[in-house]
């Protein structure tokens, strides 16, 4: 790990459907982020879970709003995130929700 | 519920007669409002296009799959709907990839097709297989295999809402020949789920308001996000009511009329420094539908260092992704610029522009307005390619390709609209023009099309002069030959010493002769005095024709933003005066 790196875990719920996982796993890795751990649950119904961990420089509410814009992403946790993480959303400039201790957003991808 | 669901939901009781896959997929195409396609039969299409036959859409045979991506991905710009295009497997299928990632980098709305072998034979190495669905993973906006043929019809209806709500892309569909022949009664829905946009946060609009209304050396930036969202209208009035210095990227020349006063041309790497001078120094920098490229920011630490930025995007994951914004209003364009004109009036807080700083843009702008009194024997292509886009009164649609005369077509060109402009900008992918105008021609045949190319990239897509030949496609052709790669030479005097490594064309064909052979009208021109004879020619109402210009094999795009450098550290400053001298100075 370098310095700047850091270890984000991040909850994935998923759409199960053909490419799903590979589409999520894949964005993390070209978004500039090293995967160390992945579980995938048994699918239940029409969804998956992905529980990783991940480790880089970059900001982790960034890959989270990325990976949401995938259209068989529903929505990521990212339980250990610190509020403090995105400064221009404490300016009550945002309407990307979920940027809380648990962020955890249902904003549409694109 | 939407439309396309409630028709889902009667589709879904009612069995229809039987049809195979391929009937379902032109039927749903057709139901999407496709007329035109662009694309290249073979083994595992063959289906599809048996059903093509007689269907009343219209298919252009392109005579390299890339070609039909590119018509396909203009197609798309002009008419802010999916264009089409289809490949078989294989071959077919790569050939396609980078129309798609063309179209994803510059959130086109697409819908590429492509063959598969049939499904029993998928992973076996079979004849033209490949995995098209994993390739273009990371370049499509989302992807399906067709699986089950009684759900084609809502499958495609899906794949039409997903390339075009929200940040448009390409979406690309594989389909086995098994399920394309497969036969049905059965027409069964997806769960399905519209995109709706997020309404912009009222405390952003607050807080962007009151920014603006602070503001002494307020900019705008127009990214391309403008066009593609069709808030070309709102953001216009936005700019003129307030006065505000605006720039724009290379994909939104055009949102502001490129000869309205206040507008200070492209700003980046080879943007008018008028514009970079200003985003230098602004205060308040407000990016309306961009992304912060690499090419528009230079250096990303020193871009606009004195300013408090207002990012406007449809995308969250735009926010925050390169430049951390002040403020971020995510959402539709016009309606945010809306809530925040309001917000404006209702306050008595408008957008302000200090006097001085007003004056500072008009000075700049004067100072660096670009001149065409070029010394040299040779035709001067920014002086030929402005003089093309005044020709008439309503500048033509240019298709570009990609190097120092997609630079020169930024610069100098005039445009009263954005869908004037077809360029590859994210991807920058040379071969792009000439498909570029075939599918922007068939999406508006009553426009003026010119595809400006270079006699490097024209020979990626040159087996297009067949399409335009066949279907008789009005396209002029602009071809600025320089018998280099251009741009490459360009940086290779500049930043390799000046050793030239593989940029020589100088043994091109004629390019007259090959239009001809195509059956095209072609003339060559080499001396100034034949330009404007040459343009009369070319856009004469005589159909298709190709101008060859040739010109000066050292001519450089000036100015220029080093790599790594910040865009207020220009080589080739002062180009407008063109001394020759000067510039050639700055590059030993
Ligand atoms: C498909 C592709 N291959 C390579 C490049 C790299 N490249 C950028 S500009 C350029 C030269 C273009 O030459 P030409 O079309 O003659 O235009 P000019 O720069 O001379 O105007 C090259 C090779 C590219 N952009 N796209």
């Amino acid at each position: 790990m370098n310095d700047s790196d850091r270890k984000h875990a991040l909850n994935i719920q998923l759409r199960a459907a053909e490419g799903a996982v590979l589409r999520a796993l894949g964005l993390i890795e070209r978004r500039g982020f090293r995967l160390e751990t992945v579980h995938a649950a048994e699918p239940q119904g029409d969804g998956q879970s992905l529980a990783v961990t991940v480790i880089g420089e970059r900001p982790a509410d960034l890959l989270r709003r990325q990976l949401e814009r995938l259209h068989d992403v529903l929505w990521v946790e990212l339980p250990g995130a610190d509020t403090a993480s995105a400064d221009w959303t404490a300016r009550g400039a945002t309407n990307t929700p979920g940027t809380g201790a648990v962020a955890r957003s249902a904003a549409r991808r694109n | 519920m939407s439309l396309l669901q409630e028709e889902h939901e009667q589709r879904t009781e009612a069995t229809a007669a039987p049809r195979n896959g391929s009937q379902l997929m032109i039927e749903a195409l057709k139901r999407n409002g496709v007329q035109h396609i662009f694309g290249y039969p073979g083994g595992a299409i063959m289906p599809l296009y048996d059903a093509l036959v007689d269907s009343g859409l219209t298919h252009f045979l392109c005579r390299h799959e890339q070609g039909a991506s590119f018509a396909a991905d203009a197609y798309g710009r002009v008419t802010r709907r999916p264009g089409v295009c289809m490949a078989t497997s294989g071959p077919g299928a790569t050939n396609l990839v980078t129309g798609i990632a063309n179209a994803f980098m510059d959130s086109v709305p697409m819908v590429a097709i492509t063959g598969q072998v049939p499904s029993p034979l998928q992973g076996t190495d079979a004849f033209q297989e490949v995995d098209i669905f994993g390739i273009t993973l990371p370049v499509v906006k989302h992807s399906y295999i067709v699986r089950d043929v009684a759900e084609i019809g809502a499958l495609v209806d899906e794949a039409f809402h997903v390339a075009t709500s929200g940040r448009p892309g390409p979406v690309l569909i594989d389909f086995p020949k098994d399920i394309s022949v497969q036969m049905t009664e059965e027409v069964r829905a997806r769960p399905r789920e519209t995109f709706t946009a997020p309404e912009p946060d009222a405390a952003a609009i607050r807080a962007a308001a009151d920014m603006l209304a602070t503001a002494r050396r307020p900019l705008v930036i127009g990214g391309g996000g403008i066009a593609i969202s069709d808030s070309v209208e709102v953001f216009r009035r936005f700019i003129r009511r307030y006065q505000l210095p605006v720039t724009t990227t290379l994909k939104a020349m055009g949102v502001i009329p490129t000869d309205e006063e206040g507008f200070l041309g492209m700003l980046g790497m080879h943007g008018n420094e008028a514009a970079n001078h200003a985003v230098q120094n602004c205060d308040v920098l407000m990016v309306v539908g961009g992304r912060f490229d690499d090419r528009v920011t230079g250096k990303l630490s020193h871009f606009a260092p004195t300013a408090r930025v207002i990012h406007m995007d449809i995308d969250p994951a735009e926010v925050a992704k390169l430049r951390r914004p002040d403020i971020a209003i995510v959402g539709e364009l016009a309606p945010a610029l809306e809530a925040l004109e309001r917000h404006a009036d209702e306050r008595g807080a408008a957008p302000r522009v200090s006097e001085s700083w007003h004056r500072q843009c008009t000075a700049w702008q004067k100072e660096f307005a670009w001149r065409y009194d070029a010394p040299g024997e040779g035709i001067y292509a920014p002086k030929l390619l402005r003089d093309l886009s005044r020709h008439s009164d309503e500048p033509p649609v240019i298709a570009c390709d990609v190097g120092q005369h997609q630079m020169w077509v930024a610069q100098h060109c005039r445009f009263t609209d954005p869908l004037q402009h077809l360029t590859s900008g994210g991807l920058g992918a040379m071969g792009y023009g000439l498909p570029a105008a075939i599918g922007a021609k068939v999406a508006r045949p009553e426009a003026t099309v010119v595809a400006v190319s270079g006699d490097g990239s024209f020979m990626m897509n040159v087996q297009e002069l067949a399409t335009i030949k066949r279907y008789g496609i009005d396209v002029r052709i602009v071809l600025i030959d320089n018998s280099m790669l251009g741009m490459v030479r360009q940086w290779q005097k500049l930043f390799f010493g000046g050793k030239y490594s593989e940029v020589d064309l100088s043994d091109n064909p004629d390019f007259a002769k090959v239009a001809e052979a195509f059956g095209l009208r072609a003339r060559t021109i080499e001396r100034p005095d034949q330009v404007a004879g040459g343009l009369d020619w070319l856009l004469s109402p005589d159909g298709p024709a190709l101008l060859h210009v040739k010109i000066d094999p050292e001519e450089n795009v000036w100015p220029l933003v080093p790599p790594g450098s910040a865009n207020h550290q220009m080589m080739g400053t002062g180009q407008g005066k063109r001394s020759k001298g000067q510039w050639e100075g700055l590059m030993e």
